[in-house]
């Protein structure tokens, strides 16, 4: 893993689909090495700004930088991995097909490491992928997607219809895979808890437009959650930048962005840190609020 | 070899949560000097959180001067966390015996109390993480 | 991809070459029953087969269904085109791959059908209808354009799934589509009659084996006439020819020589593999350039 460079650049990113942009001026920058976070309401632009990185579309504004080279060209194909929503597999074929459909796709493709993986999870070579468990698919999917020993790996939704031991599962290996090779991994989700603790870098998708991207202990460090009497919100909504702000006729519960610090504030107030639900929930609610970077430094 | 456990709910950042149970288990000589930590990836494969975070928790104690890193070989325990700690904890806890009669002068019960120190514990490991 | 290609489509691989053999013990079993036999016999031997034999011109669609269709639509529909087109093989790459290889092997299907009802053809030499060049049913289903027609309904298939991206409906439209291009290329515009100017010739009948695609009498001034002679406009049924004949009106026939068989048979094939490029063709681009 190299420090400082950019495993993903997007910039002025458009994609429409008939008349709506699906995704409008998205720009973002991801170092390498990083497990990254795409957060957003169904509907926001994830997948097709997936699908945008990984080459399967092709974008209508701006453009999209994957490891140094255009997405989808032969030369950034095989170093993305993509594992698309709802686990595609080839139903007919047996698990050993599956490995063999990559070993004939991909010239990196590891076939010690895919054995060896659906060895350790139990996942028989001769069953036909039909057969098998959703969580048993799903390993088989993201197996594919491993030995296949991509610089960047593409993940759209990897733990949706997984029951708990399975998303545990699936997570698990992910992150065994990552401390293994250092590879850069992007994947989305609509439930925040289970990004917790796997992913180090945010990046919130609303309406379309990237709300969020950075590290994400550097945007947890840099909010605070002010709760105080409703007559100074004002004042402090003047002097910080508040991302979300809830008022009764007494009390307002004010997020705000303090960057490094911590501010000063009127006694009244008590404030406390973030945790990573509250920081997205908060900007999902408030969809004209932006955390953009500072320009993203990797912290190897 | 220890056995790292995590608190999900507990609200203490997680790598903090390594390196706390690290010195839990040096306090008790769960772990000495010379011994193995286990890898990052032996760590992730357990327990399913991204391995840049056992590195920094691994760099944290580093720092502190607890383990070393041998490059190819593995993060090594150097010293142990003994007496030193409980001369230390008795301090702790008459400056701590001292604040809480004071708040009940001020007139908190006991879980006003509670409730202000879990919220200062909380927010002193979220904000001032590198002071832990 | 070669493997990929032969994994995912070795059922149709099988089922075709099953149905091929099958259909090439029956013709072989019947042919040789209609050794020795001559006249009527000969005749109704041939008969007896005739009614499935005729449905030769929609076996290709054989090709269209089970082999075309499914290429894209079945990829689209379950969402493994996301997998396949996300490995280290282009899309450009996978797609001349499969329409490649499959485009060959279902020509190859169709020539080979095509070898074994021109074998069997033999069985019935002279047997109206039992002639791969006058009868329509029989040229299609021979020599260069059996193999051609295959690959045309193929690249139907192929385009259909393409454009409706789900299997179903993909078949509709590409049976509707096959059967469309058969109807307006023989009952609307008669194509074949347009492959080459037939030979002329007066009376007697024309050489053996030849096809011919029509016929008219001659005036004694040498005028054509077509539809009824105006001398015999009052004649009878049963008289109308003799007054023809007295009238001293002669007979004539426009036929194609035997030998034009390969022309002819170049001349179709060559028509619907153009047909078969731009059907399929838009299709192939869209999906090999990047937007799907």
């Amino acid at each position: 893993m190299t420090a400082g460079t950019t495993a993903l650049a997007a910039t002025g990113l458009g994609k429409k689909y008939r008349r709506t942009w699906a995704l409008k001026d998205c720009s973002l920058s991801v170092p390498e090495g990083r497990v990254v976070a795409l957060v957003g309401p169904n509907g926001a632009g994830k997948t097709t700004l997936l699908h945008l990185v990984v080459g399967l579309l092709a974008p209508d504004q701006g453009d999209v930088t994957v490891l140094g080279s255009s997405a989808g060209t032969t030369r950034t194909l095989s170093r993305v991995a993509f594992l698309a929503q709802d686990k595609p597999l080839y139903d007919g074929f047996s698990v050993a097909d599956m490995l063999r459909f990559g070993a004939r796709t991909n010239p990196g493709w590891d076939q010690d490491m895919a054995v060896r993986r659906l060895a350790s999870l139990d996942i028989p070579l001769d069953r036909r992928v039909g057969k098998l468990s959703g969580g048993q698919q799903a390993q088989v999917a993201l197996t594919v997607a491993l030995a296949k020993r991509p610089e960047l790996l593409v993940l759209d939704e990897p733990l949706a219809n997984l029951d708990p031991l399975a998303r545990h599962e699936v997570m698990r290996g992910l992150m065994a895979a990552v401390a293994e090779s250092g590879m850069t991994v992007v994947l989305s989700s609509h439930v925040v808890s289970d990004l917790v603790d796997t992913c180090d870098w945010l990046v919130v998708l609303n309406g379309g437009r990237v709300q969020v991207s950075g590290d994400i202990e550097d945007l947890l460090a840099g909010h605070r959650l002010l709760t105080g009497p409703a007559e100074l919100a004002d004042g402090v909504a003047g002097r910080l930048a508040v991302v979300d702000d809830d008022r009764t006729d007494r009390q307002a519960t004010l997020l705000v962005r303090t960057g490094e610090g911590r501010p000063p504030l009127d006694p009244r107030w008590t404030d406390r840190g973030v945790n990573l639900e509250e920081l997205v929930l908060a900007y999902l609610r408030r969809p004209d609020s932006a955390a953009l970077p500072k320009p993203a430094l990797a912290r190897a | 070899m220890i056995d790292f456990r995590l608190d999900r709910g507990s609200g203490v950042a997680t790598y903090l949560q390594l390196v706390h149970q690290v010195k839990h288990a040096l306090r008790l000589g769960v772990l000495r000097p010379g011994d193995r930590l286990p890898t990052a990836k032996e760590v992730v494969d357990k327990l399913a959180i991204n391995p840049n975070t056992v590195l920094k928790a691994y760099r944290e104690l580093e720092r502190e001067g607890l383990v070393a890193g041998k490059p190819g070989l593995g993060t090594f325990v150097q010293r142990t966390l003994g007496g030193a700690s409980v001369t230390e904890h008795a301090r702790l806890r008459d400056s701590l015996a001292g604040w809480v009669s004071d708040a009940r002068t001020a007139g908190l019960d006991p879980e006003d109390i509670e409730a202000l120190f879990a919220s200062v514990v909380l927010d002193s490991f979220r904000i001032g993480e590198d002071t832990a | 991809m070669v493997w990929l290609t032969w994994r995912q489509h070795r059922a149709q691989v099988l089922v075709t070459a099953g149905f091929l053999v099958l259909v090439g013990v029956l013709l072989l079993v019947h042919g040789l029953g209609a050794d020795g036999l001559t006249g009527d016999a000969l005749t109704a031997r041939f008969q007896s087969i005739y009614t499935y034999v005729s449905w030769l011109p929609a076996v290709p669609l054989v090709a269209g269904l089970f082999w075309g269709a499914p290429l894209l639509a079945r990829e689209l529909e379950r969402g493994t085109h996301r997998l396949a087109w996300t490995q280290s093989v282009t899309r450009r790459r996978w797609l001349a791959t499969k329409l490649g290889l499959l485009g060959l092997a279902v020509t190859v299907a169709g020539l080979l059908l095509g070898v074994m009802v021109s074998a069997w053809l033999t069985a019935f030499d002279g047997v109206r209808s039992a002639d791969r060049f006058s009868d329509p049913v029989m040229f299609g289903a021979t020599g260069v354009a059996g193999g051609v027609w295959w690959l045309f309904a193929f690249a139907i298939g192929t385009a259909a799934g393409g454009l409706t991206r789900r299997t179903l409906p993909a078949f509709a439209v590409t049976i509707a589509v096959f059967l469309t291009a058969m109807f307006a290329m023989f009952a609307v515009f008669q194509v074949r009659d347009l492959y080459a100017e037939p030979e002329r010739m007066l009376a007697e009948g024309p050489p053996a084996d030849a096809f011919v695609t029509d016929s008219a009498f001659v005036s004694p001034a040498g005028v054509e006439v077509s539809g009824d002679v105006p001398e015999c406009a009052t004649a009878g049924r049963d008289t109308y020819l003799d007054c023809v004949d007295e009238a001293g009106y002669r007979s004539v026939l426009y036929y194609q020589p035997a030998d034009r068989y390969w022309r002819f048979q170049w001349t179709e094939a060559g028509l619907l593999a153009v047909v078969s490029v731009l059907l399929a063709g838009p299709v192939a681009y869209r999906v090999a350039r990047r937007p799907v």
